[in-house]
């Protein structure tokens, strides 16, 4: 009877180690029963037990009453509490294995789609605060060196400023895309026509029917603009726009929702009022933010292969 | 996923890996299915239509007659560079949306993964595992890696500094009750390394076949590939051969071969069984993701010490 218990129990781990390296077998799961394991060895049920309780005893199966025999789950090991959390950097190199970029490599991989080419865009708008706070941001989100030009001060003549001849991509927003558009064909130079703030415009829309929204702008031009937008929605007279350096801004109400533009934020440097909105970290929408980075990529990887044939 | 579907990410990602490597060149003629069966241990056919799938992809050209090549850069350009396009795109995006502008990224995936030099004691029972699963903590992972036999381990009265001055422990489920305690009496993080099983598997599938070929450089090794597939149906096809003792010419040229990463490293380099192609990868994705989470986190640790 001994002998007979020691035989059943390195048949089955024999089987475990066979199971776990051909993958049969997984960590937590689950063993044949007493019964099943009993009735296909030719065996009595208490000794495939009594085999089960030595293989416990050496921490390889685990028996949990009423519920089954399994293979026993590794104690205090890290790999162990599932690390199924979605770790963001975890899934970007395991993507890059999938690409063949090895860990060590992908630093390297990710810069030369960035700045291979040193690439220069001109925005083109018709106010001082989004002539700021565009090239500010392809600057600094994108690394794209950006001149901001007036769309007013291009005329209708011929002559086009060296700035936009050399541009490798011209920016604009929805109001100005036809001029731009145009523009753009007669240079042959790339256009992304950009929406911004939507998240913040969605939520000025929400709060304009229930109370008065501030802004303070730059440039009065701005302003206009603002109000052009918010014209059809609801409570559109609720929108309270103040330009800095001409309005009293100590009229804005304790409470009151206020936005500040990027420039205007710059300006103020040390108002109280910095101090009562978050500030917006961009104002591209990520539908805007996808389509730079589409362009910077494929130009860098145009670049990069070319330069390889 | 199929077999299929299964050898041909396999092969995709080892022929990627070979590119940006360096050590595969556009244009460059590949193995045959039937070599490339050998040498991953699976049908031929499987391997065909394996390549197939990357031909449909742009990636390699199977030309009749002639062989299997991967496509020269200009035809095959468009969609190799689509691929990382896309994949650039989404990387950078998310970089973008969580407050890391896109020029700083390389820059702050570097320092979350160079920051720390990590030890590793891997623990293993044969050289050939030691050295197969120390390579890859190495080369993809980083590590500085120290092989340990845990059987010496286990025998000596003192552990090893390799083992006492490590930020990790590493082993596989097999020696993981041998290794635990130890791991806990040193206060040290354990790693319990789930291997790729689908090697194993596909040698089981395999020697119900015929003969299968595994050459090994450790007798403990060949004794504990017995040990896996004595259960299998026809694992008395298994024919295990140590370098070195015996003799592989003996090997029918028809016949599936496996060789560890030390065999393969130690052959002469024409030989007819030397490697064509990068090998593939040993941890399994939940493993990798384990050690990809270990690092990032000790690294991120030491970023924000004072």
């Amino acid at each position: 009877m001994a002998r007979r218990r020691s035989e059943i129990t390195d048949i089955i781990r024999q089987r475990m180690f066979s199971g776990l390296h051909l993958g049969i077998l997984r960590h937590r799961g689950r063993l044949p029963s007493v019964r099943q394991l009993a009735r296909e060895l030719g065996a009595n049920p208490r000794v495939i037990l009594a085999a089960y309780r030595t293989l416990e005893r050496e921490g390889l199966v685990e028996l949990k009453p009423r519920s089954g025999i399994f293979v026993a789950p590794i104690e205090g090991s890290v790999a162990d509490p599932a690390p199924r959390r979605a770790d963001w950097m975890v899934d970007i190199l395991i993507n890059g294995m999938q690409h063949g970029v090895l860990p060590r490599g992908l630093p390297r991989h990710v810069a030369q789609c960035l700045d291979a080419v040193d690439l220069h865009a001109v925005v083109l708008e018709c106010n001082h605060d989004q002539l700021y706070s565009v090239p500010e941001e392809l600057q600094r989100d994108f690394g794209i060196q950006t001149t901001g030009i007036e769309i007013e001060s291009l005329g209708s003549g011929n002559e086009v400023p060296a700035d936009l001849r050399q541009a490798d991509l011209l920016v604009t927003t929805a109001f100005h895309q036809k001029a731009v558009r145009t523009l753009a064909k007669r240079l042959g130079t790339p256009v992304v026509v950009i929406t911004m703030c939507t998240d913040l415009f969605t939520e000025v829309g929400r709060l304009l029917p229930q109370e008065p929204v501030y802004f303070i702008v730059t440039d009065p031009r701005f302003a206009r603009k603002l109000h052009h937008l918010f014209e059809s929605s609801k409570g559109a007279a609720n929108l309270r726009t103040l330009v800095l350096g001409s309005d009293d801004l100590n009229q804005i109400p304790e409470n009151a929702p206020t936005y500040l533009t990027r420039l205007t934020r710059r300006r103020l440097k040390e108002s109280p009022l910095l101090h009562r909105v978050l500030p917006e970290d961009r104002v591209f929408s990520a539908e805007s933010a996808r389509q730079i980075l589409s362009f910077l990529i494929r130009t860098n990887l145009a670049a990069v292969s070319s330069n390889r044939g | 996923m199929t077999r299929r579907a299964e050898i041909a990410d396999t092969l995709r990602q080892r022929l990627l890996s070979g590119l940006h490597l360096g050590e595969l060149k556009h244009g460059q003629r590949l193995p045959s299915a039937r070599e490339l069966a050998r040498e991953m241990a699976a049908d031929p056919r499987v391997i065909l239509t394996a390549y197939r799938v990357l031909e449909q992809e742009g990636l390699v050209e199977l030309r009749p007659r002639s062989g299997i090549f991967l496509l020269a850069t200009d035809s095959s350009a468009g969609g190799l560079q689509r691929r990382t396009h896309d994949w650039m795109v989404e990387l950078l995006l998310g970089a973008v949306e969580r407050g890391i502008p896109a020029p700083d990224f390389p820059e702050r995936l570097r320092r979350s993964l160079e920051t720390l030099r990590l030890r590793v004691a891997c623990i293993e029972c044969n050289v050939d595992q030691i050295d197969e699963l120390s390579h890859e903590l190495h080369t993809t992972y980083g590590f500085d890696v120290s092989g340990v036999d845990v059987y010496a381990m286990v025998e000596s009265s003192r552990l090893p500094k390799e083992v006492r001055r490590a930020d990790l422990i590493i082993t596989t489920h097999f020696h993981a009750h041998e290794v635990q305690p130890i791991a806990t009496e040193l206060e040290k993080p354990l790693i319990v390394a789930e291997l790729l099983v689908d090697g194993f598997a596909e040698v089981a599938r395999r020697l119900a076949e015929g003969p299968v070929y595994y050459v090994v450089v450790d007798p403990r090794f060949a004794k504990k590939l017995g040990k896996i597939f004595a259960s299998a149906p026809g694992s008395a096809n298994l024919r295990v051969l140590i370098q070195g003792r015996d003799d592989l010419d003996q090997i029918p040229s028809s016949a599936p071969v496996y060789l560890t990463r030390l065999v393969r490293e130690r052959l002469p380099s024409r030989s007819p069984l030397g490697p064509p192609i990068p090998p593939a990868r040993v941890f399994s994705p939940e493993t990798s993701r384990v050690l990809f989470a270990f690092i990032l986190r000790a690294n991120s640790a030491a970023l924000t010490e004072p």
